[in-house]
């Protein structure tokens, strides 16, 4: 370590990853550093902004800046540049980034979802096993606080009880549990990052049913936890600093960021991690280029940006014979975990159908916007919003998120056109492939199954080719043993160097069909000692 | 079930500030107020004079029929008015409330509001539309414009499902049927 670096360890981002990392080693006695190109976010000011919103998306709650902007759900090609069918998810420039609007699913992988390419002939294997991650999966849960049901239904075994007890099913998932057991299929209580009982400083959900996009009082895990406990333990934030450039060398990683868009500030310390989305995390590797790096920051190989993932999610809607009472409780609580794993992924890929509390919310809006639009449209008066409420309390919503097979022509590049502050911005290319345009079709089938077994009527589903993004932006640093098809080690550390690393969803190397924030946590706990073991390694 | 947050559990923050349930209850209070403020604030300055007590008990009285709501919350009648008014549509809102009280008074019904010819005048469907939209949804949209969030907390969808960011009641509560927490 040199006295002379302004820290031990950089990292960039300030999401969950950043900030376990940041406090793992700061518990260490490690200096560290953490620039996130975002604000900081006042969790009243979102309640506020997303109530004040008339199109309540997302990101209503956090307005963009300009100097880190990001997509927008409505449309993303506002800072995407699309090729191919055009890529539907986006995420958050934020201390605490994208979990300010993550639904709270905390389901682990299945074993098999790490050795694909051996089991099914797709996709690619991890260089770890599912046991190997294992224990990071228990210290992550009870780092993350995870409510949950203890039960091989969900296809991932478990050395640790969960930290919770489940958050109870909804009434709506009791009738879709009901209905769906008389065709064979299992509803399960889903694993939450949301607390059923009071633990580490935060309240139990009292049902606030915002958990997209803001948990008023924080009983759903965001980021900012670990950003207080990191600061806490010693670690430092700079908030609306923008990383424009990284560079690396034996014992010194030089990082260049612009404050809110500024002029050039650059700083060194003997070890870098790059904790960013996915997509911006394979930005500002391509962007930083050199006559050391002269295809980018670990992209010898061309590696980088690649393998980019969703799980493009498919809906089916209806209304049913009963009142189901949705709109109460956390978007969602309950899935059907028969369909994640089986024979059947050497055909097409796995899904998890989800159980939705939300009502129509995903495709119409939430109730203030549905109830305006059938305004303009139906009856009114009496018995016209008779209709209305009687309608919306029979609503029902299942929506699977589908398995996307990592294709090396799924990619970041970058565009020849610049945001704001004159950098580049994300050039991507998609599209949704065979193998997972298949498992599309199968859920589509189960869908329907399920929907007309609990007999409900007006059931319509999005096209395929129309799917919606779940807002799971993974891929594009893949992890691999071998240099030429992978651009991190299995510690997550960038081929060809000892003092960089990457963590966060990029480094996966397949979606499975389990929100991705869980396995970050546990990859970015595991990460903790390897990049302090980098600082004694010159 | 009950509403009432069992206790004022903290919860942290980013910027350091200690959130509570009931500080969250009571700041949220807040902001529906300033959400009127900024119904009353928006649009054609021309057309966004505040309307008279009468205009808009008058208001509320046809509004109570357009909704199919008898008991409203009034506390953002003006500002819904004040936005409709400058929402560019073809009938303004308060010729066509004026036109159904006529010189009868107060109109109890729809049949009361076509036989004073409300109903009948250029642009009162989309109007009246506009009126039960408003009130339901808490918002108003401009002809061809920005949609403004006049209300949130008073918006007549949440008399029918839970208002999203407030509290239900305790966990799993929502594991029972029901409407609305009572």
């Amino acid at each position: 370590m040199s006295a002379q670096n302004d820290a031990d360890v950089i990292i960039v981002g300030a999401g969950v990853s950043g900030a376990m990392v940041a406090e793992g080693l700061a518990k260490k006695g490690v200096k560290v550093l953490v620039l996130e190109s975002g604000p900081l976010q006042d969790r009243q000011q979102a309640v506020d902004d997303f109530r004040a919103s008339p199109v309540r998306v997302p990101e209503a709650a956090y307005p963009d800046v300009s100097y880190a902007p990001r997509a927008g759900t409505v449309n993303p090609a506002d800072y995407y540049v699309q090729k191919g069918w055009g890529f539907r998810s986006n995420y958050e420039r934020r201390v605490g980034g994208a979990t300010w609007h993550w639904l709270g699913t905390a389901l682990r992988f299945v074993p098999n979802d790490f050795r694909m390419k051996t089991e099914f002939g797709h996709g690619a294997d991890w260089p770890i096993t599912y046991n190997e991650l294992e224990p990071w999966y228990g210290k992550a849960e009870d780092a993350i606080g995870v409510s949950g049901e203890d039960t091989p239904l969900l296809g991932s075994p478990r050395s640790t009880p969960y930290p919770m007890p489940p958050i109870p099913l909804s009434y709506m998932d009791k009738v879709f549990k009901k209905g769906a057991a008389t065709i064979g299929l299992t509803v399960n209580s889903t694993p939450q990052a949301r607390n059923s009982v009071e633990r580490d400083g935060r309240p139990a959900c009292c049902g606030n049913s915002s958990c997209v996009p803001i948990c008023p009082i924080g009983a759903k895990y965001d980021g900012t936890v670990h950003v207080k406990k990191a600061q806490a333990a010693g670690a430092t934030f700079i908030p609306s600093a923008v990383v424009v450039n990284v560079q690396v060398q034996p014992g010194t990683a030089t990082v260049t960021y612009r404050p809110s868009g500024g002029d050039p500030i650059t700083i060194t310390s003997h070890t870098v991690v790059i904790a960013a989305s996915a997509i911006e995390a394979a930005k500002l590797m391509l962007m930083s280029k050199s006559d050391q790096q002269p295809e980018g920051l670990g992209n010898a190989s061309d590696m980088v940006g690649r393998f980019l993932m969703d799980h493009p999610v498919q809906l089916a809607w209806g209304v049913l014979p009963q009142r189901t009472y949705p709109y109460r409780g956390p978007g969602s609580t309950s899935g059907i975990d028969e369909v994640r794993d089986g024979a059947f992924r050497s055909q097409y890929s796995a899904f998890r159908p989800e159980v939705h509390n939300d009502g129509w919310t995903y495709m119409m809006g939430d109730p203030t916007q549905q109830v305006a639009t059938w305004a303009q449209k139906n009856d009114i008066g009496t018995a016209g919003f008779a209709d209305f409420t009687d309608q919306i309390l029979r609503q029902a919503l299942i929506a699977s998120c589908v398995e996307q097979e990592p294709l090396a022509t799924n990619r970041v590049t970058l565009a020849t056109e610049a945001d704001a502050i004159g950098v580049p911005r994300p050039a991507i290319t998609y599209e949704m492939g065979e193998y997972t345009t298949n498992g599309s079709k199968a859920a589509r089938t189960l869908h329907l199954r399920v929907l007309q077994t609990l007999g409900a009527t007006g059931v319509q589903q999005n096209p395929i080719d129309n799917f919606q993004g779940a807002g799971h932006n993974i891929g594009t640093t893949r992890m691999g043993n071998d240099p030429k098809t992978s651009v991190v080690d299995k510690n997550l550390r960038v081929h060809g160097t000892r003092n960089c690393f990457v963590v966060g969803t990029s480094p996966m190397v397949t979606s499975g069909t389990a929100n991705p924030t869980l396995t970050v946590a546990a990859l970015a706990l595991r990460a903790v000692e390897p990049i302090r073991k980098s600082l004694t390694e010159g | 079930m009950s509403t009432a947050p069992p206790q004022p559990s903290e919860s942290p923050d980013p910027t350091g500030r200690r959130l509570t349930r009931r500080t969250f209850v009571a700041t949220a209070a807040l902001g529906t107020v300033s959400l009127y403020l900024v119904g009353c604030g928006t649009g054609d300055s021309s057309s966004t004079a505040t309307p008279s007590s009468t205009q808009v008990a008058d208001f509320v009285t046809v509004s109570r029929i357009l909704t199919g709501v008898s008991e409203l919350p009034t506390a953002p009648a003006a500002a819904y008015l004040t936005a409709l008014e400058a929402a560019g549509l073809q009938l303004s809102p308060n010729a066509f409330v004026a036109t159904a009280f006529g010189t009868e008074g107060a109109p109890e019904s729809m049949s009361d509001l076509e036989r004073m010819g409300a109903t009948k005048m250029p642009g009162a469907d989309e109007c009246m539309r506009a009126i039960a939209g408003a009130w339901w949804s808490g918002m108003v949209s401009a002809k061809g414009g920005a949609t403004t969030v006049v209300a949130f907390s008073d918006a007549l969808v949440f008399t029918k499902v839970h208002e999203f960011t407030q509290c239900y009641g305790t966990t799993g509560s929502w594991g029972a049927p029901g409407e609305k927490a009572t």
